[in-house]
């Protein structure tokens, strides 16, 4: 990373690999929510918007798309590896006062004023990671499921746990995007860590992450020290 | 040591994609179903070559239970004139076709798994209509509402 393009000291929290990666989930999450839904609503056989759009009949299109979300976790998983090993570790990790977080937790979505605490996620942040990874790890694995068992009480089991996996990662995809977007006051600016280059303001990382951002700049402060030049993720000012 | 990691890396990659595109080639592109071996499909109301007026009834005659897919069992797909993709999903012997544009249709009928891929047994009916509603189903953009 270069120096800083406006006077704003930004931070690049997530490398641009892991960015892509978000994205590419979440584009194909989006498609297979929408016509899951659309599916699970009764409409099967009238094209939704996105099978008009493609040509492809709903059921075709979330078959397709929930190949291709296969594909984008199995390539994930292998090639970030050591990225997702401390996601998992960072997801399950407590620290005493994590408790407190929660109880301020209210309130600072409209005042931003959050306990601190030391992890790289907030705690309400591993909560939502662990109940994602397991719900869709659900869907992926019952889909695959579904796409290869045509019929019979296997098929039955599968579409159950699907249509449950559904209901419940649904209401945390949109609590998800509500609180990622940064539509709440507590929470503004920290869509930038995933999207238009990651470039995080410092301000908002200090302000929702801390710790993260304390033991980040130390690195980086190290880093610099035994290297002449600065390297990629240090906050610019 | 980093350099074996990393290429064992890409040829465990290499591998999951593989395994993953030849699922989806077996299992997402050719729809195959399950047993289709001895499955047949029928339609004895309306019968070919007849004319009907909406509302009218569609009997189709199944070698295997129909249901509803929460149930694992078949059902059918009926379509008109080769619009596949716009379809009426029937779970028991016997439906409605409510709203068709007036004229001459191929009606097809499709034996489907619960899973929605083609069990292998189909047929198509010539049918003509008349005092037909709405719109036609091969000619707008916008999709018919069979009754469902």
């Amino acid at each position: 990373m270069t120096a800083t393009r406006s006077a704003t000291p930004v931070v690049e929290r997530y490398s641009r690999a892991v960015r892509w990666f978000h994205a590419a989930t979440y584009v194909t999450v989006l498609v297979l929510l929408g016509t899951g839904w659309w599916l699970l609503t009764g409409h099967e056989g009238r094209p939704s918007p996105a099978a008009r759009l493609t040509g492809v009949s709903d059921v075709a299109l979330h078959t397709y798309v929930g190949w291709a979300l296969t594909v984008i976790a199995a390539l994930g998983v292998t090639f970030g590896a050591r990225a997702a090993a401390t996601f998992l570790r960072e997801s399950v990790r407590y620290d005493r006062g994590d408790l407190r977080w929660f109880v301020r937790w209210p309130a600072a979505l409209a005042t931003g004023r959050f306990t601190r605490h030391e992890g790289h996620f907030d705690p309400g942040q591993r909560i939502a990671n662990l109940a994602l990874v397991g719900l869709l790890a659900t869907l992926v694995g019952t889909g695959t499921g579904l796409a290869v068992v045509a019929g019979g009480a296997s098929y039955v089991w599968l579409l159950r746990l699907h249509t449950w996996a559904t209901y419940v990662i649904t209401p945390v995809l949109l609590g998800h995007i509500l609180i990622a977007a940064g539509v709440l006051p507590g929470y503004r600016g920290v869509a930038q860590a995933m999207h238009l280059g990651g470039r995080l303001r410092v301000a908002v990382a200090q302000r929702v992450w801390p710790g993260w951002l304390e033991r980040h700049a130390s690195r980086v402060t190290a880093a610099a020290g035994s290297v002449s030049e600065p390297t990629g993720g240090t906050p610019h000012g | 040591m980093r350099k074996t990691v990393k290429t064992w890396r890409y040829v465990a990659g290499a591998a999951v994609g593989l395994a993953l595109a030849l699922g989806l080639t077996a299992c997402g592109g050719g729809q195959s179903g399950g047993s289709s071996g001895a499955m047949s499909v029928s339609v004895s109301e309306p019968t070919a070559g007849s004319t009907v007026a909406l509302p009218f009834s569609v009997r189709v005659d199944s070698s295997v239970p129909l249901g509803a897919t929460s149930t694992g069992r078949h059902h059918v797909h009926i379509w008109f004139d080769g619009n596949a993709d716009n379809y009426q999903v029937v779970e028991s012997d016997t439906t409605q076709i409510t709203d068709l544009a007036a004229g001459q249709h191929t009606m097809h009928v499709s034996l489907r798994n619960a899973n929605h891929s083609a069990a292998g047994a189909e047929t198509e009916v010539s049918i003509t209509v008349t005092g037909g509603a709405g719109p036609n189903p091969t000619g707008s953009a916008a999709p018919p509402d069979y009754g469902y």
